[in-house]
């Protein structure tokens, strides 16, 4: 008796390439947007937020994304903490906007339309991540918003395209099948600061309660650590 | 990032005179409807105008965008606290106008129409007293703000400006005074000292300086006869200088530690 053959797939030479991927026919249609931040994987080489700022543009002095040095209480070693939009399911941020310039997006994310924003500032302390700024030139709030122009054309966003080392993941947090979901299941991702009662979309794993209280908010600087980066 | 500043602090203040000059009108309202009542009556209501005036002002100038300041009434987020506050504070300029103008109308007696309004003033007061600390109460990553003393405490300092200006008997004012402080103080003590006035700068200055400023009310109430009718404006001036300084010391603290 002889072994069925199996039959050898071809590869497919008409499929696009990855950088011809790209086009509204390649954008994911996601229940919930989100992202998964694996603080162990790390290593602060700021790719995430020099690519955030590249791709939006973002003023000196803005930040959408942030990367938090902080030396460990208890050992000599430094641990990184990139902090960005949570793309809070209860934002309180759209709550406190007067002109609702703050809104959601069909998949949850959590967006700035421009042409409402006053710049009244309400915003800004009402996000519990400091994850709001002014932008400097135009006025208005500033945010992450998982970069939609790119996300609509299929890319990931900037961040995640440039990190090296995966620690920032994107997909759809409410998809089980979701290769995301799933790494965040399986690493028992959490929540930033889960007492703000927020239920953000991006989870972290690996993140402790001393790391909190030390970067507690992108607007936070590092110097309160003694170790100025920016 | 200091997202609430000095505008932000003067119309707060702005908005505590508007509200205890509101509040004074009503209570001399109230009484005979005699000229001499009338007139103090069109005073309060004069200062309540002009200050909710003067304070929306400051509000727009805070706006990065104050030629765009129709969008808070064009896109309205009922959820929002300030959303809410634009059409109080309309509401409350609307109603004082109206009721100044008809006090012009009316002559010894108080009609029907101005009775109504006046207990309509009376609640606006309240609510132009009380929501610019809602205001700050739902910036939850400011946690400096979360705290339920603060409608308390512009409440009573709202209070006292009305007191004040409604030349009250002068245990009350003094017992009114002496509540604030104390609200102040007890907001002072659960945040910490070393977060009332985390900068030493001009502001930590100014807002010293305005704190000091309420004190002399209270020794000019101690030092002169109960009926001395000379120090009534400057007093008022000082406890609406205390006022701005206890509203800038609370947007300093708060504005210190974020998250």
């Amino acid at each position: 008796m002889t072994a069925p053959k199996t039959a050898q797939k071809k590869p497919d030479v008409t499929a696009p390439l990855p950088w011809e991927r790209v086009g509204p026919e390649y954008e994911r249609t996601l229940a919930r947007a989100g992202m998964v931040v694996d603080l162990a994987r790390c290593v602060g080489c700021h790719s995430c937020s020099v690519a955030c700022k590249t791709e939006h543009q973002v003023p000196l002095g803005n930040f959408r994304q942030r990367v938090h040095y902080l030396q460990r209480p208890t050992e000599l070693q430094m641990s990184f903490v990139p902090m960005l939009c949570m793309h809070c399911q209860d934002a309180p941020c759209i709550e406190s906007c007067p002109t609702s310039a703050l809104g959601k997006l069909a998949d949850g994310r959590v967006v700035v339309d421009q042409a409402k924003c006053n710049g009244t500032k309400a915003c800004v302390p009402a996000c519990p991540y400091g994850a709001i700024s002014i932008n400097r030139d135009t006025g208005r709030a500033e945010k992450c918003d998982f970069c939609v122009q790119r996300t609509r054309v299929g890319l990931e966003p900037a961040c995640v395209d440039a990190c090296p080392t995966t620690a920032l993941r994107f997909g759809d947090m409410d998809d089980p099948n979701d290769p995301v979901a799933q790494y965040a299941s399986d690493k028992k991702a959490t929540a930033y600061k889960a007492d703000a009662k927020t239920r953000p979309s991006v989870l972290y794993v690996g993140h402790t309660k001393w790391m909190e209280e030390r970067a507690g908010s992108i607007a936070r600087t590092d110097g309160d650590d003694g170790v100025v980066y920016e | 990032m200091t997202p609430f500043g000095w505008w932000v602090a003067l119309y707060f203040a702005l908005a505590s005179l508007a509200a205890g000059a509101g509040g004074a009108a009503c209570v001399q309202l109230w009484r005979s409807g005699n000229k001499r009542s009338l007139r103090e009556v069109r005073i309060s209501l004069l200062i309540a105008l002009v200050a909710i005036t003067l304070g929306s002002a400051a509000l727009v100038l805070d706006l990065e965008k104050p030629m765009e300041f129709y969008r808070i009434f064009s896109s309205f987020n009922p959820n929002s606290w300030i959303a809410r506050g634009s059409r109080i504070i309309s509401a409350f300029g609307l109603i004082v106008a109206g009721l100044l103008l008809l006090t012009f109308s009316s002559r010894k007696t108080l009609s029907l129409e101005v009775i109504a309004l006046g207990i309509l003033l009376s609640l606006l007061s309240v609510a132009v007293a009380v929501y610019p600390s809602l205001v700050l109460r739902q910036s939850i990553g400011r946690p400096l703000w979360s705290t339920s003393l603060l409608p308390a405490l512009f409440f009573v300092g709202a209070l006292h400006v009305g007191a004040t200006i409604a030349r009250s008997p002068r245990a009350l004012e003094l017992a009114i005074g002496a509540v604030e402080l104390l609200l102040f103080a007890a907001y002072a003590r659960s945040i910490g000292p070393r977060h009332l006035f985390p900068q030493t700068s001009a502001y930590a200055l100014v807002a010293l300086a305005a704190l000091g400023a309420w004190l002399v009310p209270a020794a000019l109430l101690l030092a002169t006869p109960a009926n001395a009718s000379r120090w009534h404006w400057p007093k008022v001036v000082f406890v609406f200088a205390g006022s701005f300084g206890i509203r800038s010391a609370i947007l300093l603290a708060g504005q210190s530690v974020n998250g």
